[in-house]
């Protein structure tokens, strides 16, 4: 089951999920991933992402909003299609598909809806897998990669649609509604109402409740809609990609939502790690030569010297003097040193990731750290073009 | 902003700070650095993470509770080991407790019984309740004088400005009850710039520094608490001097012994990489020059573990301070 290729996983994939910890580069891969899938297919793909930053929204020209816009990487044979998660707006179009007229504009005029849609826990998570499952179903596109909210837990997009089934079909909405319904539910909710108010305020209590009430009428199709959204983030058509980074703390965090997914009954289709340097730089070689060439500086310096006539024909001005060279040397050897420990720790890191794979591990991507990317739109095709 | 007083001391007296960051900016060792350096100089300290993740790991010790335990912290080269160091983790369910225990004026039993789902499902319900509950508890160490400083390891860059501005927000929406009365105080006390400050904290990549000042921006039009400074973590050495560039440049085209072309080549690559950094914090000055202190962090490579990397740190702050 578990795919052997990046570009297997993305071929039989119709909904591809990026998650891992903050700042490991999440949205630049998915894009990346959106990419390679558009050049090596003929399909229709959408990348949706969340936050991106300024320079990735500039890159794949989504100033427009949060419309899926068509973005051309040069290279692709399929469509490459990007949009932005607006979570607003994918709560307002939800309570309008959800409620009557009536009901959808109170909702929409209540003070505490802005408040608790846009301000409170997971409701980001939330708007950004309806987003997706309406995408989804309305069936303009074949494949569908996902960009997760920046979250102090990655989770908490697989836990969302669950939440939201817990919070309807719960007893304590059932309270907080209750002097809405009938005089029974009242007296039995009274003390619990007594005490609410105690802390929140009798007001802002009376405030939730009528808020409640009115989103309660819309509790069923809500409900149902989050089953729709839960059955297909647990569908064998989505896919999870977990991208990270050779760093400690990106260790430990991939440890935790590969934990995450392996108790939900889920497995990585394909781990990526971002930023790598070459390996060779944490090698033996490196790391000896950093020790070595010091030693013998002088013998260096003295035959590069004897060979400036060399250099003078090979066109430079001017071929460095002694001094010159032995100062450059000096910077190199301290330098490249410095870079040789960055390296080994980085494969450090790297080992204790494949560690934490399950079996059989899905395939690992190391994509490099490229100095000088820009990060505009070709720079995207060319870390495609590496994932093969 | 636009004035040209230069930036006053940092933490300048300030007791109750915020840090704050984009994900993988290390924020976490920032604020356990800031704390140990704190705690260093003498101030009793308090540092507290709002969720479970590396302040453990971060400090060397086993596991936080919601309880503050004091640390003890690896010395610096040739000082005492650091006293007054405590560490603790947020749990709101922990924090409602002790709150409606104190404002309530009724001992409550261990567990809150049947209020434990009736209040996780208000603070689920009602926005900010679990906000003012975590913010609340730090700003009560300071409040009882608990301590003479309290560093918060924040939630990421999205989430600490709804969190910031909820007192305000609470305040507005409700028209009494204790939570009212909880953040008018709180309100009172989180915009005061010489009780609490946020401390941003950014690396020198563009993203992280373009993700800072959207923040600095947010704090300035959507909170009235103060930006105590702008830290910028993980800053590599400076590159290399153009003239010792050239000189690798030209013998990584003539130098054929192969130890000394990997020298070459690995510091013309790590050259590359400092040059970018570089770049990007010459950029970023004009952006994050908000009348703020400045600390740069240096990038810490070949620690052996988490309170190593935070040791390190502290020293950096400590000099950074200092000049």
């Amino acid at each position: 089951m578990t795919p052997s290729t990046t570009d297997e996983l993305l071929s039989r994939s119709s909904v591809i999920v990026v998650g891992g910890p903050g700042g490991v580069g999440k949205t630049t891969m998915a894009s990346v991933l959106a990419t390679r899938a558009a050049m090596i297919s003929d399909r229709r793909v959408l990348v949706l992402t969340v936050d991106p930053a300024r320079r990735l929204a500039d890159a794949l020209g989504m100033g427009l909003g949060s419309e899926p816009t068509r973005v051309d990487p040069g290279r692709a044979g399929g469509e490459l299609w990007a949009a932005m998660l607006d979570s607003g707006a994918a709560w307002d179009r939800l309570i309008g598909e959800e409620g009557s007229a009536e009901v959808a504009r109170a909702v929409l005029q209540s003070p505490l809806y802005s408040g608790i849609t846009r301000r409170f826990g997971q409701s980001h998570e939330y708007a950004a897998v309806q987003e997706l499952q309406r995408l989804y179903s309305e069936g303009r596109f074949d494949l569908i990669v996902l960009d997760t909210p920046p979250s102090d837990r990655a989770v908490d997009v697989l836990d969302a649609p669950g939440r939201m089934i817990d919070f309807f079909g719960g007893r304590l909405l059932r309270w907080l509604t209750a002097p809405y319904r009938s005089r029974a539910a009242r007296l039995a909710a009274a003390p619990f109402n007594r005490f609410a108010a105690g802390v929140l305020g009798r007001g802002f209590v009376a405030d939730l409740g009528s808020f409640f009430a009115l989103l309660a009428t819309m509790g069923p199709g809500l409900v149902e809609r989050a089953r729709e959204v839960k059955a297909l983030l647990e569908s064998p058509e989505t896919g999870y990609v977990v991208v990270s980074t050779a760093a400690h703390r990106s260790v430990v965090e991939t440890g935790g939502f590969l934990g995450a997914l392996r108790v939900r009954g889920l497995r990585p289709g394909l781990l990526m790690v971002n930023r790598v340097l070459p390996h060779w730089l944490g090698e033996a070689g490196l790391a000896a030569a950093v020790e070595s060439v010091p030693s013998r500086l002088g013998e260096v310096v003295g035959a590069l010297g004897r060979r400036g006539e060399v250099g003078a024909a090979t066109g430079a001005e001017e071929f460095p003097d002694e001094a010159a060279l032995t100062r450059a040397l000096a910077a190199a050897v301290r330098t490249a040193g410095e870079m040789a420990a960055e390296a080994r720790d980085q494969q450090v890191f790297l080992a204790e990731l494949h560690r934490q794979l399950p079996e059989p591990p899905p395939p690992v991507v190391e994509v490099p750290l490229v100095p000088g990317l820009s990060g505009q739109l070709e720079d995207l095709g060319r870390l495609a073009e590496l994932l093969r | 902003m636009t004035t040209d007083e230069p930036p006053g001391p940092f933490p300048g007296g300030r007791r109750l700070l915020f840090v704050t960051g984009k994900g993988g900016v290390g924020s976490t060792s920032v604020a356990a650095a800031l704390a140990v350096h704190s705690a260093r100089s003498g101030l009793r300290t308090l540092v507290c993470e709002m969720s479970e993740g590396g302040l453990a790991d971060a400090l060397g010790v086993a596991a936080l509770g919601y309880e503050p335990v004091e640390v003890e912290f690896g010395a610096a080269e040739g000082s005492e080991p650091p006293v007054g160091l405590w560490a603790m983790v947020m749990d709101t369910e922990a924090a409602a407790h002790e709150y409606l225990s104190r404002l309530l004026h009724v001992p409550l039993p261990g567990s809150l019984g049947p209020l434990g789902p009736i209040l996780e499902f208000v603070s689920a319900a009602a926005p900010g309740v679990r906000e003012v509950l975590a913010v609340g508890k730090v700003a009560e160490e300071i409040r009882q004088d608990q301590f003479d400083l309290v560093v918060v390891d924040g939630p990421a860059t999205g989430h600490v400005v709804p969190m910031l501005s909820t007192p305000e927000g609470i305040a507005e929406i409700t028209r009494g009850g204790l939570l009212r009365r909880e953040a008018d105080w709180l309100t009172d006390m989180l915009s005061d710039p010489a009780v609490t400050g946020v401390v941003v904290v950014g690396v020198p990549e563009e993203l992280a520094v373009s993700e800072a000042v959207d923040l600095l921006e947010r704090l300035a039009s959507e909170t009235t608490i103060d930006p105590a400074a702008v830290v910028v973590n993980m800053v590599p050495p400076p590159p290399l001097s153009p003239t010792d560039r050239r000189v690798l440049e030209l013998l990584a085209g003539t130098v054929e012994s192969d130890d000394l072309l990997g020298v070459i080549r690995a510091a013309l690559l790590a050259d590359r990489i400092r040059v970018e950094a570089a770049e990007v914090l010459v950029e970023a000055g004009p952006l994050l020059a908000v009348r703020v202190p400045h600390l740069n962090l240096p990038r810490v490579t070949g620690v052996g573990s988490e309170p190593e990397l935070v040791a390190a740190l502290a020293d950096a702050v400590a000099a950074e301070v200092e000049t």
